[in-house]
């Protein structure tokens, strides 16, 4: 099974499930398949896919070398918001040659799998007595992955073809071609996507969902595999796919730390080796590197557990719901949204930082302020109002999403005026120190005149790190003169009202639904307001989730096995569709479902992906002409164009 | 504000969970919230109050309980005039890590400093005394050999909270009073950088550019 | 506080294969005893909460190798982080017993423990239920085990009528929670390793 196959596999998991078949139309400029680094082999129904080592490594060699992201230095989460040009030009070599290591790792299968589909956790109880053979490595192998996919397996098979979730389409709505995967039961097996963190001794550290009675033998089970693979095949395990029950496991091991992820929505190993690298980014962002290894040096049995905060759980707890449930394109993009105000009010806003920081010069040495951000913060998204940093300094994305998922959890436990000052170690500019983060919230307005909607507040917080742990005063001077400053010029009401905040009505682009749109160099994106459902979090989170899967396919549509686009330049067209011979719906309970005549799914979206910017776009249901989408298209990018400087920070307060 | 003001940079010490942000949360807004969520690195709030003809302003640093913070702890109580420190009368080894705490400031801090030693959730005893595992004699005993302000508390129920800030408040005025302005011995520290008063004061005409 | 995780104390059970040290957790974590044979792939994992000393409450993760030594290349992830290692043979054969030390080295090799002097062992003597005139492991050649061992705890159990298994375990808890709570160079100053930041001096912010 080749790696086009994988992709063509996964979105056929959808459609047997959803009954729509998603088509690929068109890919216009030329598509290259590329060589795959790693191997992935088809255990009959099962996929075991590992990380080969490189050839100049020998097979034998250092296990923990082979990590992850040393395979793969390109996962797309490797852009700095100030990288001038994002070049896709550096992949990584993968001769073929890679591909003839580790022949030994060639199964024979004599005896296919058969998994018990019972809702009993029988890892302790395995079917079948083993009698030794000839084949026994492999059978370890199998029983390993068997009792993998056992524990975990179980749902309820109420959920594996339920497609009784469409609603009356309505005029701001699309229609939901995904499995609806929200959890029944309460079991940690009955959830279709699942996280664990634990030590590389198999102790727990997190999971998404799960008690500990559960969790704590099943992390004894993921380090197993994990092992096995690294001292039995010398390689990193990097996914298992079991296609009969469209489960995907993916593994990421540094030691001390092991990740699994389980997923049950035809996610691809990439994606979930992308969430997984947020999640390990998280834990650096709280200990750093060189203090976990501290830690465990000499002590792998230490308990990991005990020496986080609760805060650190509820973070990661957030974090996972992020990557789960909501539409999260800061991560998907790897990109930020910018709060839109007019070119000459954020010039003013700049002006003002860029001179009191000259001015203050002897208050705040050079090399105290590292960075600063004014951000917007409303119903959990962070925009960026100002952006103050050295010239050719940048942080990455991931590592101001980590700060932002820190202060989104101050924000609901504020109290009064206090400012914080915390430590937090930023994994992709420094993974073995801690930085400072000086934290002030400046105002808080309600955008909403007739309620008091939670959902319409929005916040404004002043963020100013430095590398100095006792700068607090210097910062807090410095941001109490910029905030007085910044409100005696009442240049403070350009960001404490989201007054150009933008619909998709707004823009002539007939037939389209949603879109995001990335500069790529300015590390940024745009996307219209998401204004149905505010109300209802269900609602909204069913609406994002939706979002989301249509998204992921398009990405998906276009990029290599290292989740990577084809090409630089990419046009692609995806279809959504329902197949004609469709499952009799049982309505349980549906009372209003069937009063109405269900809107016959026809879905179309489209990336374009230029070495300049990235389009992502759904249209609404029932469009299939490509002319229209395309002109759309076009609009959309020439009206992000022409507001380039209200949508996108150019170039900020640097110093 | 016409009143003379007096700074106190106060620093709360003590285990994780024994109600410290709670105890400051209830002194700065009078209120109080069951579910807080424990503090990362440290909180900075100031509060004025008038005691007497005089204002104080507290500027208060609460830090965070968990050990591994312990080592930043240094730099809030550095340059303090005051510390609480803090533990949870149901709780035997927060009393342990308060005695800790006390030896560590006689050691390290400002030798003029005042420090109040808070027994927190004495609501709960009100329940059921039952629920008392630091005893009041033991905490007062310690609260003597160590020349402390001593009291018990709720930040639940605001039992005695003022009464903290208002001893600290009464043990420093006068100082203050005199050197208001010259804020020479308040601020008896070797390291003027986080000297705010002075900076901000400095920089009003000093040119950004040297030359 | 109950947002406080317990302890995890990580439990590796060593032995010949058959000498029931499946049905030994079985028993202590189910009560309950499994007649049937079984060769245990790899391992088993379990879970159970003990409380130690009535004051201390933890959560037993209990490890349960395969005796077969063909599994001995994934020793070194099965006793890595281990807090403490149950040694059990079998009162009715000889050769389990013998055995008891080489699997105590094979441990110590592949654990990398880092005071194996101190690492606490717990010795198990297994199917005491047997028919005396099948015992063949004097009680005395086990004490003098033990204490060759290190003084070891030695406890002679049944996993079949639960005789000393919960003591037994209690006793395993409380090695591990000994071991597990010498992290008292865990919190040393982690935040004096500042990042030097090199900002590009020439684009100085004063331009005369």
């Amino acid at each position: 099974m080749n790696i086009k196959d994988q992709y063509l596999d996964t979105t056929s998991i959808s459609s047997l499930r959803s009954g729509v078949r998603p088509t690929k139309s068109q890919t216009s400029f030329n598509i290259q398949s590329r060589a795959q680094p790693s191997l992935s082999i088809n255990l009959d129904n099962t996929i075991v896919q590992t990380i080969i080592p490189p050839v100049n490594n020998s097979l034998s060699g250092d296990i923990e070398d082979n990590s992850l992201l040393h395979s793969h230095p390109r996962l797309r989460s490797m852009q700095s918001i100030s990288s001038i040009a994002s070049r896709r030009t550096t992949r990584p070599n993968t001769s073929s040659d890679q591909l003839s290591v580790n022949t030994s790792f060639n199964p024979i299968i004599e005896q296919s799998f058969t998994y018990c589909n019972n809702n009993n956790n029988n890892i302790d109880d395995p079917s079948t007595i083993r009698t030794q053979d000839a084949a026994f490595g492999e059978e370890i192998r199998k029983d390993l992955i068997d009792r993998l996919a056992q524990s975990i397996y179980s749902y309820p098979t109420s959920l594996a073809g339920n497609t009784n979730e469409f609603k009356p389409v309505v005029s701001n709505e699309i229609p939901d071609v995904f499995i609806n995967d929200n959890q029944i039961g309460s079991t940690f097996q009955s959830h279709a996507k699942n996280f664990f963190i634990l030590t590389s001794a198999g102790k727990p550290i997190f999971s998404m969902f799960g008690e500990d009675k559960e969790i704590i033998p099943y992390m004894g089970i993921i380090n197993t595999v994990v092992s096995y693979f690294q001292i039995n095949e010398s390689t990193n395990i990097k996914t298992i796919k079991l296609n009969k029950t469209k489960q995907t496991f993916a593994f990421t091991s540094k030691a001390p730390i092991i990740l699994m992820a389980y997923s049950r929505r035809g996610e691809t190993t990439n994606e979930l080796m992308t969430q997984l690298d947020l999640l390990y980014s998280y834990l650096i962002s709280s200990i750093n590197e060189r203090q976990l290894k501290r830690l465990f040096h000499n002590r792998s049995n230490f308990d990991l557990r005990n020496f986080l905060e609760v805060t650190d759980f509820d973070n990661l707890r957030q974090i996972c719901s992020l990557l789960s449930n909501k539409l999260y394109p800061d991560f998907g993009l790897n990109a930020l949204q910018c709060f839109v105000m007019r070119k000459n009010e954020r010039a003013r806003i700049h002006d003002t930082i860029h001179n009191l920081l000259i001015n203050e010069n002897k208050n705040i040495p050079r090399g105290t302020l590292l960075y600063g951000l004014i951000l917007s913060y409303k119903r959990k998204m962070f925009k960026l109002c100002a952006v103050i940093r050295p010239k050719g300094h940048s942080l990455h994305t991931i590592d101001l999403q980590l700060l932002f998922s820190l202060i989104t959890h101050q924000f609901e436990n504020r109290d009064g005026d206090q400012e914080l000052w915390l430590p937090i170690c930023f994994p992709k500019f420094n993974s073995n120190g801690f930085l400072y983060s000086y934290i002030k919230y400046l105002s808080r307005s309600n955008s909403n005149n007739l309620g008091s909607s939670s959902s319409d507040i929005e916040d404004t917080v002043l963020v100013l790190i430095s590398a100095q742990k006792d700068a607090f005063y210097k910062l807090k001077t410095f941001g109490d003169k910029l905030w007085n400053k910044l409100q005696s010029d009442k240049l403070n009401e350009y960001f404490i009202k989201d007054r150009f905040k933008f619909r998709i009505s707004d823009i002539q682009a007939p037939l389209v639904h949603h879109f995001m749109y990335k500069i790529k160099k300015y590390v940024q994106y745009v996307m219209p307001e998401i204004e149905i459902h505010n109300d209802d979090t269900n609602k909204l989170n069913r609406y994002e989730n939706k979002l989301k899967k249509f998204y992921g396919h398009l990405y998906n549509s276009v990029v290599d096995d290292n989740g990577l686009p084809i090409n630089k330049t990419i046009l692609n067209y995806l279809h959504w569709e329902e197949e004609e011979e469709e499952e009799v719906e049982e309505a349980e309970g549906n009372e209003i479902e069937n009063d109405f005549q269900r809107e016959k799914i026809n879905m179309m979206g489209l990336i374009w992906i230029t070495p300049q910017f990235e389009l992502y776009l759904i249209c609404n249901n029932g469009v299939n002409n490509k002319e229209i989408v395309l002109r759309s298209a076009k609009r959309i990018i020439s009206w992000c164009k022409k507001y380039e400087s209200r949508l996108f920070i150019q170039e900020g307060a640097t110093f | 504000m016409s009143n003379p003001i007096t700074s106190i940079k106060l620093v709360l010490l003590g285990e994780a969970a024994v109600g410290k942000s709670s105890i400051v949360l209830r002194f700065v807004s009078n209120d109080f919230s069951e579910n807080k969520e424990p503090t990362i690195g440290a909180a900075f709030l100031t509060q004025r109050v008038n005691i007497n003809d005089h204002t104080v302003k507290f500027e208060i640093w609460d830090t965070a309980g968990q050990e591994r913070f312990a080592s930043l702890a240094p730099m809030y109580y550095r340059n303090a005039q005051a510390a609480l420190v803090v533990y949870d009368v149901t709780k035997p080894q927060s009393f342990i890590k308060a005695r800790h705490w006390v030896k560590e400031l006689h050691e390290q801090a400002n030798k003029n400093i005042i420090i109040a030693l808070v027994g927190n959730k004495v609501d709960i005893l009100e329940e059921n005394e039952e629920e008392r595992k630091v005893e009041r004699e033991e905490a007062e005993k310690l609260a003597d050999e160590e020349g402390l302000l001593f009291f018990e508390t709720s930040a639940k129920t605001g039992t005695n909270i003022s009464e903290v800030f208002l001893g600290i408040g009464e043990k420093i005025p006068l100082k203050g009073l005199e050197n208001e302005h010259a804020n020479g011995g308040l601020n008896v520290t070797e390291d003027q950088r986080v000297n705010l008063a002075n900076t901000a004061n400095a920089s009003e005409n000093a040119s950004a550019c040297s030359c | 506080m109950s947002t406080r995780k317990k302890n995890i104390l990580k439990v590796i059970i060593l032995g010949d294969s058959g000498v029931g040290k499946t049905s030994l957790m079985h028993r202590y974590v189910n009560d309950k005893y499994s007649q049937q044979y079984k060769a245990t792939i790899g391992a088993d994992f379990l879970t159970k909460e003990v409380n130690i000393d009535s004051d201390k409450i933890a959560t037993m993760q209990v490890w349960d190798t395969a005796g077969q030594e063909r599994f001995q290349s994934l020793g070194v992830a099965f006793y890595r982080g281990a807090d403490c290692c149950v040694l059990v043979y079998d009162v009715t054969n000889t050769k389990s017993f013998q055995n008891i030390k080489s699997w105590r080295d094979e441990f110590l090799v592949h654990a990398n423990v880092s005071s194996p002097e101190t690492f606490p062992f717990v010795l198990l003597g297994n199917k005491i239920d047997a028919d005396d005139s099948k015992k063949v492991v004097s009680n005395k050649a086990a004490q003098d085990l033990a204490a060759s061992l290190g003084n070891i705890p030695l406890f002679f159990t049944s996993a079949k009528t639960a005789i000393n298994v919960d003591t037994a375990f209690q006793e395993i808890a409380r090695s591990a929670l000994q071991q597990n709570q010498n992290d008292a160079d865990a919190f040393e100053d982690d935040f004096n390793d500042a990042i030097n930041i090199q900002l590009d001096n020439d684009t100085n912010s004063c331009s005369c």
